[in-house]
């Protein structure tokens, strides 16, 4: 499995465990009709972002001690293509989720609302990203 | 100039200057602040740009013989998802301003407008791109 494929698994992993719990506690809060201070949805925001960044560092530096001719390796014309192509896929998803989420700050929607449908658009537009960049390897193209 | 260059050219002028007067009418107070104003008047300029493009395409299209009705070739294909995926890098740049930073601080009609405005420099961008590797000879 190439250097870059291993690199997409890990950040669409990550992703998922990450936001999975962050977007569990959000539901349950709301679910629940309280309201935690915001310092709390901060601190569980920021939280998230730390832990995610950690874990996939950590995954990538694993990966990297076993294959280092491989990681040190530049991306090939191959790679750039993959990236390309999964970006280009991601985009339209990521247009069309910001649209749809910043119209319910008309229908009633809270700023902490807003944050957690912004940061589900990223994340969606993130997994169908790496999604693509991984089926573009497994496909060989 | 290529016919796909010639496109990409007559998208982004159109993009520029139906975005330009858009923002224009919000800045000076022109569009009101309900959704319905944002949508009314978001919406003509943009069926009004959509419909000039059309045109603008077919009659680059009806000039260009055989090349404007040629499909787009790996080259082609591999230019526009080269300006697709700098506009991504924008775009998500741009949803984090509008998502994370301003809820707490702006109101609600500023931030549909900032997150329009983050659509269409993501567009723009991708446009630049798409022209300049035509410009530069740019192969993949």
């Amino acid at each position: 499995m190439p250097f870059k494929e291993k690199i997409a698994w890990i950040s669409v992993v990550t992703t998922v465990i990450v936001w999975a719990a962050y977007f569990t506690f959000a539901f349950r809060t709301m679910m629940a009709g309280g309201v935690p201070h915001p310092a709390v949805y901060m601190a569980a925001f920021t939280a998230a972002l730390i832990v995610q960044a950690v874990l996939a560092t950590i995954a990538a530096i694993v990966v990297a001690i076993l294959a280092p001719r491989d990681a040190g390796a530049a991306a090939d014309e191959r790679d750039k293509e993959v990236a390309r192509r999964s970006y280009a896929i991601a985009y339209p998803v990521l247009i069309s989720l910001i649209v749809c989420v910043t119209i319910t700050v008309y229908f009633g929607a809270t700023p902490w609302d807003l944050v957690n449908g912004m940061m589900a658009a990223i994340v969606i537009a993130e997994i169908v990203h790496y999604g693509a960049q991984i089926a573009g390897y497994r496909r060989g193209a | 100039m290529a016919y796909r260059e010639k496109t990409a050219w007559l998208t982004l002028g159109c993009m520029l200057v139906a975005y330009a007067i858009y923002f224009s009418l919000v800045l000076s107070g022109h569009v009101g602040p309900r959704l319905l104003d944002i949508i009314w008047t978001f919406g003509i300029i943009a069926s009004i740009q959509a419909i000039l493009v059309i045109i603008g395409h077919v009659v680059l299209a009806l000039s260009s013989g055989a090349e404007g009705r040629a499909k787009p070739d790996e080259r082609d294909r591999a230019i526009t998802r080269r300006g697709r995926s700098a506009a991504y890098v924008v775009l998500l740049t741009g949803t984090i301003v509008v998502g994370v930073v301003m809820p707490f601080s702006d109101p609600a009609p500023r931030i549909v407008n900032t997150a329009l405005l983050a659509i269409v420099l993501a567009e723009t961008v991708s446009y630049v791109l798409i022209i300049a590797s035509y410009r530069r000879g740019w192969h993949g």
